[in-house]
């Protein structure tokens, strides 16, 4: 489906782009490189390695993770800029550089607590030795499967979701994982993440095509005004306040998209960072000796509130095993409790005799790191399920602590940010064209009108509004695509039946594919290494 | 030390094979125990993982193995958590004698002196310098340096600490409403480090530290290790003639489960921190080989085995306490 007949976009692209727009762009590119450079120079001043090969592993990783954001950014621009560009909104160079700026904004001002969600979905086991083979294998396959899957859908022009592609990359890793071992130790697969993402493939086109479909028959109503229902003639922009609303939906899409999906890559990042130079990124070297005296205390308060729910007659082998049991079985023993309790103690006091996170020897950071990060997962877990039963007041006490354990392990270095936002505007401005064309020209028969295009893009922005805010299984792309199909439909302008049956394969086939390929490729890279 | 799976395999065809894990207080003479009654049996294979005490009675409570290895007795409650959960009881036989020792590393300085009160001020935190008024007053010809202690200890369920943590509950009010005894506690300071190997790992390269660790470990390990006062008031260094006189005194009223705390023991010859450690072996063993080897290795190690016990430096156990356990074989089922 590759398009060699000329589309409606060429001739709207005849336009050069502004001259401005490079010019900013490449000024932007050039200190962004630039900051990146020396932030990772300093950063890595203070470790000491015999050999380049963790350097060459890091640079290789590095590259993988942005060429995932850089994938991630051409595939998902569509649904940020498809219907600007095809009611004339905005002038598609305008709106694809608005977009990647809008993107880059948006991965700038993000937490990162999606990026660490996006981890805790991951075997705990290969977290926690993500320094080693099968961490390294994991975080490959995961990228290479996820590269793979989103070209090959962008090549077809096919708007398939990169979060299910994410999501099913994961799944693979967990199932190869289990499969590989065979003793019983291993975490396997979260299900519930593969049922969360059927349950998208479900409710994500009904949404859209919904949603979009009777917003634009109830416009019909209450907006008398025909030119919302015309399809652009010549290249007239819309009336000034559609032309308004449209520019912005783009502007808060591309804004979301940048603050959530920008993070995917941040996490896996992190993880890599971790694995190869641990002495520099394993723990937050940015807290100051102050804030330790604080942690201790919050610690101290944490450690009783635990005690008092420890029995007597518990008894633990090694706590951090029997902690990271938990995680993986999600069974809470009367001993889970003793060991959290030891492991929070055993954090306190080394931290307490470092005195400082930065002065923490080589040899103790990635045990402290890994105690630190099974504790909060265990926290995290216990208070979803509340186990333990433990009072709201107490739960008050715990999670302060846990705040201040995540800022030492959970954190995200201002150059990550911007190299993965430079590589997601970046993707965003080059390969968007593909699966624009699908969107705009493809999906229904007749051209899209400014109405149409409206009630499209506003659903995709509610939705991913009503997604964050009430956890809803929904993907923007399928969102999107299915409400300009759904617009289609309210319209009788008649639906391009080989896209969408192209489309709805691609849908289905994501998650089985790329838990496949990246269960394959993990397969693969253990076998190797 | 390698302390993973100890026996070697030896295949025949009816070999039988029995699990245990534990214990790393008494590891080492598990390990030369195994080795040398597999020589003798070459149809039985025993295996023993050092994971530690608290390991050791997690996993027979779960029946994961066929005799776990503690050097603190179960609770009450556990064996009878034990009983419900399996239907049968679980028995005690102390099989090794040992003791834990403060082992340090201190640039420059031999042999110390610690009262009970030195020891538990720096377990609780309240002494951080080595040359603390108090360490002075127990070392007056002591060079002792100005630096902070480096208190070391044990991350994983323990025995070892068990032993040590009982010892300070005690001889300490503070320590044990503090702290209290337990295989797992809830330490005020310190470094954490895994079995024994870790924590002589750990206090080996690492100057100015404290640390406890059984007897053995300690000579293995060339760390230098203080005398302790006493009951009686004497300072007494921990060696094979100190643990047998502390099992000896404390071992008289031998209860009928021979759970026995023999800390603090009386007598002036006796080394305060010494213990017994205990293998935990169900009172019904179904498979009928099984059942056999167990009962063959525990008569052996009690009787015979005892005679290898002393390169090890472990202390033999007294003939009353190897006479009341051969009787007690027979609860076996």
């Amino acid at each position: 489906m590759a398009s060699a007949a000329p589309t409606l976009l060429d001739a709207k692209l005849s336009k050069s782009p502004g001259k401005i727009g490079i010019a900013l762009f490449g000024l932007i590119l050039v200190v962004g490189l630039g900051y990146i450079g020396l932030q990772l120079a300093s950063d890595l001043s203070v470790v000491r390695s015999p050999s380049v090969f963790p350097f060459l592993l890091l640079g290789v990783a590095l590259l993988v993770a942005l060429g995932f954001e850089f994938v991630n950014g051409f595939h998902d621009t569509a649904n940020a800029v498809a219907t600007a560009i095809y009611t004339h909104s905005l002038e598609p160079h305008v709106a694809v550089v608005w977009s990647g700026m809008w993107n880059f904004i948006g991965v700038l001002v993000s937490s990162g607590a999606v990026a660490f969600a996006i981890i805790s979905l991951l075997p705990v086991e290969l977290i926690l030795q993500v320094g080693r083979g099968a961490g390294f294998a994991m975080v490959f396959a995961l990228l290479t499967a996820a590269i793979i899957w989103n070209l090959g859908t962008w090549y077809f022009g096919l708007p398939s979701s990169s979060s299910h592609t994410l999501i099913g990359s994961i799944i693979g890793v967990g199932l190869a994982n289990q499969l590989m071992s065979a003793k019983t130790g291993t975490s396997g697969v979260d299900w519930l993440q593969a049922a969360g993402v059927g349950k998208s493939l479900l409710v994500s086109p009904i949404v859209g095509f919904v949603t979009a479909g009777l917003m634009l028959l109830l416009a019909k109503v209450i907006i008398p005004d025909k030119r919302l229902y015309q399809a652009p003639e010549g290249k007239e922009p819309p009336p000034f306040w559609i032309r308004c609303l449209l520019i912005f939906t783009c502007t808060g899409v591309s804004y979301a998209h940048g603050s959530n999906d920008g993070q995917k890559g941040m996490g896996l990042i992190m993880l890599i960072l971790i694995g190869t130079v641990p002495t520099a990124y394993a723990l937050n070297h940015a807290i100051p000796p102050s804030q330790v005296q604080t942690f201790i205390a919050v610690s101290d308060r944490a450690n009783a509130t635990l005690s008092s729910y420890v029995s007597p007659d518990a008894v633990v082998g090694d706590p951090g095993e029997e902690v990271t049991d938990y995680i993986r079985t999600r069974e809470f023993k009367e001993s889970t409790m003793l060991a959290l309790r030891e492991m929070v103690d055993s954090v306190a006091n080394e931290l307490n005799y470092w005195k400082a996170v930065a002065k923490v020897p080589e040899d103790r950071v990635p045990n402290l790191r890994n105690d630190m990060y099974v504790i909060s997962e265990a926290l995290r877990l216990m208070q979803k399920s509340n186990a333990g039963h433990m009072t709201a007041a107490d739960w008050e006490v715990l999670s302060n602590y846990k705040k201040q354990i995540d800022a030492a392990t959970k954190f995200i270095p201002l150059w990550v940010k911007v190299a993965v936002a430079l590589a997601l505007g970046l993707g965003t401005m080059i390969g968007w064209k593909r699966i624009v064309v699908t969107v705009g020209e493809k999906i229904g028969k007749d051209h899209l009108t400014y109405g149409q295009g409206a009630a499209a893009e506003i659903t995709a922005m509610l939705t991913i509004g009503a997604a964050d805010m009430y956890g809803l299984p929904v993907s923007t792309t399928h969102v999107l695509s299915s409400g300009v199909a759904g617009t289609m439909a309210a319209n009788r302008s008649g639906l391009q039946w080989d896209t969408l049956r192209n489309m709805a394969m691609a849908w289905v086939l994501t998650l089985p594919v790329s838990i496949m390929l990246s269960g394959l490729l993990y397969w693969g890279f253990r076998s190797i290494g | 030390m390698a302390l993973g799976l100890l026996a070697v395999p030896v295949w025949s065809i009816s070999q039988t094979l029995v699990n245990g894990a534990g214990s790393t207080f008494a590891a080492p003479m598990y390990s030369t125990w195994l080795s040398a009654y597999q020589k003798l049996h070459p149809d039985v294979q025993i295996n023993y993982q050092a994971i530690g005490s608290g390991g050791g009675v997690r996993q027979i409570m779960e029946g994961k193995v066929d005799f776990g290895a503690s050097d603190g007795p179960m609770t009450d409650k556990q064996i009878q958590e034990y009983k419900d959960g399996h239907g049968f009881g679980i028995l005690h036989f102390p099989a090794v004698l040992g003791a834990d020792v403060p082992a340090y590393n201190v640039p420059g300085v031999g042999e110390l002196n610690f009262t009970p009160d030195l020891l538990a001020g720096i377990y609780l935190g309240k002494i951080t310098k080595w040359n603390d008024p108090m360490l002075h007053e127990a070392n007056p010809k002591a060079n002792l340096p100005s630096n902070d202690i480096v208190v070391v200890h044990r991350s994983d369920g323990s025995g070892t600490t068990y032993v040590w943590a009982d010892y300070l509950s005690k001889v300490s009010e503070a320590w044990r409403n503090k702290v209290a005894k337990g295989f797992s506690v809830n330490w005020p300071v310190g470094l954490a480090a895994r079995g024994n190997d870790g924590v002589s790992g750990l206090i080996e390269k690492t100057p100015y530290s404290l640390g406890y660790v059984e007897l053995s470990y300690a000579l293995q390990k060339q760390l230098t290790y203080g005398r302790v006062r006493n009951a009686s008031g004497n300072f007494i260094k921990a060696d094979l003639v100190s643990v047998a006189a502390a099992a000896v005194e404390a071992s008289k009223d031998l209860p009928e489960d021979f759970r026995i705390s023999i800390t603090n023991a009386p007598g002036k010859d006796a080394f305060p921190i010494s213990s017994f450690s205990w293998l935990l072996i169900p009172s019904k063993i179904q498979d009928a080989g099984k059942r056999k080897a167990v009962i063959d290795f525990l008569t052996w190690a009690l009787t015979d085995g005892q005679k290898l016990t002393q390169e090890l430096v472990y202390a033999r156990l007294p003939e009353r306490v190897v006479s009341r356990e051969l009787a007690a074989i027979s609860r076996i089922q």
